[in-house]
């Protein structure tokens, strides 16, 4: 361990009567990761056995609404996967429909929609989602 | 000071480190370092845009940290023999500063910040790729140059070795966490994928293991048998890979908004690079 030929110094000697017999501490240091590593493991192995795989859920929830400056307003989207599966490239749409009949139509998309997870979106409107009917759903999605 | 560097950096310094071409030669090296380690990512298109977006105080939480490890770095594999933590700020704030500078260089250089630029997205972007740049310069000074004394004595503090294993696991993890392939991976995973990963990270981390053991001025003895080498270092050195992951990952904002399925698919996928950097760190530091 002393890797040169002259006699061990006392930091030496310390140091090798520390590594020849691991401390306590190291051994509870190991314990806890093992105990952590087995988490993860147990974790996936329930993953695997218990999830469907199938096909992603989607599902809009509409919310809070605020007013662009100049003009137009911002609605939140959100956008939940109750699936097992994520979808990318997903297209949200929303349609107001106001008293007088006429509709104006909004898109955002989002990258990613991982499975079972919420992601947000923005829809931007001129007339006021207030003062008529807003409707979202996701119009489409492709396989990451 | 001696004309000659290898007893330069012998001699226990508390003299101002360096003059005239030798400090040019050191801050050269520095640069070097900072631009080996940190280039991937000073052109990976994630960064950029991390910059403008990232949550100040999770980006404040990530140079808190670094600011530790610089210093760790610097006691245990910096360029001169440092005998004080005042010499190791020292060392450590030198290399923060040589990473701002290199960032803010070749940002400039490379066109991504313009005089159109808002001060708060360069200040974002500098500060984010400062983190990498400065372990690089860090690591630069050191490894670039005289080899150091006294290194492999410290090497066999088991305290030092986690430390010098996060190290790994923080500096390769950082370089691929903000791609989007990381999380594209996690998505695409069976959790059968996750568990194959696992597996395949602690293999790999343990045929390190064994060969940095076998290099010589490391704790481990030639005839511990392979289970306490597994226990204590490889089993540690992957949780440790995998909070480092974890880490990294919240503070680039990948977690938020995951389920707990996916938290830990993308945090195994993270991981498995963390884990050899945290695995070859011992071998290479």
């Amino acid at each position: 361990m002393a890797q040169t030929g002259r006699k061990p110094t006392a930091r030496e000697l310390a140091k090798k009567a520390q590594s020849d017999a691991p401390v306590v501490v190291e051994w509870i240091i190991a314990g806890v990761s093992a105990l952590v590593v087995i988490m993860v493991v147990g974790f996936l192995i329930h993953d695997a056995v218990t999830r469907d795989g199938g096909l992603p859920a989607l599902v809009t929830e509409i919310g809070a609404t605020h007013p662009v400056e100049g003009g137009g307003y911002m609605v939140e989207v959100d956008v939940r996967n109750l699936g097992h599966a994520t979808a990318a490239a997903v297209q949200v749409e929303g349609t107001i429909t106001l008293p007088d009949g006429t509709t104006e139509t909004s898109q955002a998309s989002l990258d990613y929609a991982p499975a079972q997870s919420r992601r947000q979106v923005t829809l931007v409107f001129r007339a006021d989602p207030g003062a008529g009917a807003l409707a979202v759903r996701p119009i489409g999605f492709t396989e990451p | 000071m001696s004309p000659l560097p290898s007893q330069a950096s012998a001699q226990p310094s508390s003299e101002p480190i360096l003059t005239g071409s030798k400090l040019a030669q050191g801050i050269g090296r520095a640069i070097g370092g900072a631009l080996i380690f940190a280039l991937p990512l000073f052109m990976t298109m994630e960064m950029w845009e991390l910059g403008f977006y990232i949550d100040r105080w999770r980006l404040l939480a990530l140079l808190a940290l670094n600011v530790p490890l610089l210093v760790f770095l610097s006691h245990y594999s910096g360029f001169e023999r440092t005998f004080s933590p005042v010499e190791d700020f020292r060392d450590a704030s030198i290399a923060y500063g040589v990473g701002l500078f290199t960032s803010s260089a070749v940002l400039v250089l490379m066109g991504l910040v313009t005089a159109d630029t808002q001060l708060s997205e360069f200040i974002g972007t500098v500060a984010l790729l400062s983190v990498p740049a400065s372990v690089g310069a860090l690591l630069g000074r050191s490894q670039l140059g005289a080899k150091q004394v006294g290194e492999t004595e410290d090497m066999e503090i088991y305290g030092n070795e986690l430390m010098v294993m996060a190290a790994g696991a923080q500096f390769l993890g950082l370089n691929v966490a903000p791609t989007e392939e990381i999380v594209l991976l996690a998505y695409k995973m069976t959790p059968w994928h996750g568990l194959a990963l696992v597996a395949l990270s602690l293999v790999v981390m343990h045929g390190f293991v064994f060969a940095a053991a076998f290099k010589g001025g490391s704790e481990v003895q030639p005839d511990t048998a392979w289970w306490s080498v597994f226990a204590r270092f490889t089993l540690v050195g992957y949780a440790i890979a995998l909070l480092v992951s974890v880490f990294v990952l919240w503070v680039f904002g990948r977690l938020d908004g995951l389920s707990v399925h996916e938290i830990v698919a993308v945090t195994i996928v993270l991981g498995f690079p963390s884990a050899i950097g945290a695995a070859a760190a011992r071998l290479i530091l």
